[in-house]
């Protein structure tokens, strides 16, 4: 499990992200927006977001076990942290990349 | 155009879904062809049933041959199938060079954060990517129930499948889902979801019954075909798997072939010249009345006529059969050297029904003998009961009478209501002679009678025999049929003896009686020469 003080550590430096979509089905899209959002609201332009279609590029995929979609990974962290799904519970989502959301504990 | 000439040449002909071969030995007979070419098949099997081998196997066995497959795993490393696979002797690595034969696994992280919903779709791109890489059709994919486990509930599950289905089908690719049935777990709610999107449900069971593992093997269903419905037994050998059809769809026996002498004058003199090649020879009788030695004796005569006989004993081993033989002068072990006799002796507890069938249908194979001989047919029961006894022998009957294989049964009968187990496990029908040694007793010893109950397609003799045995071997002597019937041993010499004294006591009666009458002649000679002069 990622350690919330190697999070914490991980903050100063800008994030890096890699996000596995399945073209433009439902749940690679929300995911996207989703990330989008918390991203620019936290980092403002602070981060790097890689986006793979995985239907174009399925060696990726293979390389980085991504078997579904959408897969996002923190790579920036060690060990990488993968969160799968469209990314709608965004407390997780903001545990992973050490920010805390506004008035609520983990 | 070729397809309307086809459908005119086979018209009346009901068309089967195209096929690709498994080419495992005898799956490929139960599915009547193979599996269903560019449709989804389930294997479904319990934790060592061997549903990843079986897999596994198809995948090499059709890469051998040149159809490049994919092995998608959620359970094992690709590591781990290497090394499985070269237990039996499968060599996976010239074939993952040539791309005929591509391993993948799998990672499901556990720490993996689940945040919404999510599809499989990167895992599908994978697959028929690779798969438009290599060329390849057939697709393995090992323990999905693993990947499926990720999903909160049964009706994502379910959506998932569905998405999966109509992927494999527009990419037009033949696959293989492997699969554990879950009883217990209530998430294998989808399991019918399966079954229905399957063209081809093939099941696999591993069951202990009589402290032997037996493993089943059935067709649940395959959609535009005919297959095998019955189970059908297979084992996992260091070759993969063997799989016997329990009953050919059609009996192709071959017509018997010419007489052979028993190697007894008298028996064949009773069987109207010998036994057919190609039949099936059940020799019954008590214990103790020399059925091994009779089979022994036949088995002698087939070899010195350059037959090549497999002898299965269940009950004794070779050297203690050759030495019992060699006392009444039948010398087996020159013939053994000489490649005509092979011996195998097995414990019928040893191993279950089918391993032994299939060993000993390999032994057939590789032997290539004229007969057979089982000694004893009653040890088959000890297998697994009565019914694997009468699939066993079914099995092996129909498989030597293919061939034009003599098959020399002996059975052991027990006390006065043996008239059924004369003929053999409920498997009389297929038997084709049956030759009973039986006790009898009078004056105070024991004698063995021998006779004929049933010949086919022969002519033979209706008559009891006495069956004797000597130092010289096996003879077969006609029996005394006197005012108190049949009579064998010192009952027949003693009645021969009286009868000998009888006759001596007649002839001299007629001896006298001749004199008398020479001395009457005379007398009236010379009354008549005195009246003349």
């Amino acid at each position: 499990m990622s350690k919330p003080a190697q999070n914490k550590a991980s903050v100063s430096n800008p994030p890096e992200l890699k996000l596995f979509v399945a073209g433009r089905d439902t749940n690679s899209l929300m995911a996207l927006q989703n990330l989008e959002s918390l991203c620019r609201e936290h980092f403002k332009d602070n981060y790097k977001l890689e986006i793979i279609n995985v239907l174009e590029q399925f060696d990726t995929a293979l390389k980085n076990d991504v078997l579904v979609a959408p897969t996002l990974i923190i790579t920036s962290i060690d060990p990488p942290v993968r969160i799968i799904g469209s990314l709608r519970d965004d407390r997780k989502v903001r545990y992973a990349l050490g920010i805390s959301a506004p008035g609520a504990g983990v | 155009m070729p397809e309307k000439s086809k459908k005119h040449s086979t018209a009346g002909v009901v068309h089967s879904i195209s096929k690709t071969p498994t080419f495992i030995k005898g799956l490929d007979d139960i599915l009547q062809g193979g599996l269903p070419k560019r449709r989804t098949t389930l294997i479904i099997g319990s934790p060592g049933s061997g549903k990843t081998v079986m897999g596994t196997e198809i995948l090499y066995r059709g890469a051998l041959q040149g159809e490049p497959g994919i092995l998608y795993g959620f359970e094992e490393t690709a590591e781990v199938v290497r090394e499985n696979a070269a237990t039996m002797g499968w060599d996976f690595s010239a074939l993952e060079k040539t791309n005929k034969l591509l391993i993948m696994h799998g990672k499901i992280d556990s720490d993996t954060i689940i945040s919404g919903e999510f599809n499989i779709k990167p895992l599908l791109a994978v697959i028929s990517g690779k798969a438009r890489e290599i060329g390849a059709n057939r697709i393995v994919l090992d323990a999905l129930d693993v990947l499926l486990r990720i999903y909160p509930d049964h009706h994502r599950v379910r959506a998932e499948l569905h998405t999966m289905n109509q992927w494999f089908k527009d990419e037009n690719l033949t696959v293989i889902l492997t699969l554990k049935p879950g009883i217990n777990e209530p998430r294998m709610i989808f399991q019918e979801f399966f079954f229905s999107m399957s063209d081809c449900v093939i099941s696999l069971d591993a069951r202990v019954d009589k402290q032997v593992t037996t493993r089943r093997l059935r067709i649940v269903k395959y959609r535009g075909s005919g297959f095998e419905r019955n189970e059908c037994p297979y084992i996992i050998s260091r070759n993969g798997f063997s799989i016997v059809p329990i009953s050919t769809i059609q009996l192709q026996h071959l017509a018997f072939g010419q007489k052979i002498s028993c190697g007894i004058p008298e028996l064949d003199k009773m069987l109207g010249g010998g036994y057919f090649q190609g039949s099936c020879i059940l020799l019954a009788g008590e214990p103790g009345t020399g059925k091994t030695i009779l089979a022994m004796t036949i088995a002698n005569k087939a070899c010195n006529l350059a037959k090549k006989v497999l002898y299965l004993s269940f009950e004794e081993s070779r050297d203690a059969v050759f030495s019992n033989v060699h006392s009444i002068g039948l010398h087996l072990e020159p013939l053994r050297e000489a490649g005509l006799l092979r011996f195998t002796s097995l414990m019928p507890e040893s191993m279950g029904a089918e391993e032994h069938l299939i060993k000993i249908m390999s032994e057939v194979e590789q032997f290539q003998p004229n007969h057979m001989i089982v000694d004893a047919m009653s040890a088959v029961e000890r297998f697994g009961g009565k019914q694997t006894a009468f699939d066993y022998m079914t099995r092996l009957l129909n498989f030597l009478k293919q061939r034009g294989i003599t098959l020399i049964l002996t059975n052991q009968t027990t006390g006065q209501k043996s008239q059924l187990e004369i003929s053999g496990n409920g498997i009389s029908s297929m038997i084709d002679l049956v030759v009973f040694i039986r006790y009898k007793t009078e004056e105070g010893e024991l004698n063995r009678t021998i006779q004929v109950l049933k010949s086919r397609g022969s002519r033979h003799s209706n008559q009891v025999r006495e069956f004797t045995i000597s130092d010289n071997g096996v003879s077969i002597t006609d029996v005394y049929i006197g005012p108190a019937g049949v009579m064998t041993g010192t009952a027949r010499l003693v009645q021969e003896s009286r009868d000998a004294i009888y006759k001596r006591k007649l002839d001299n009666e007629l001896q006298a009686q001749k004199t008398r009458v020479d001395l009457l002649r005379a007398l009236a000679a010379a009354e008549e020469k005195k009246i003349q002069t």
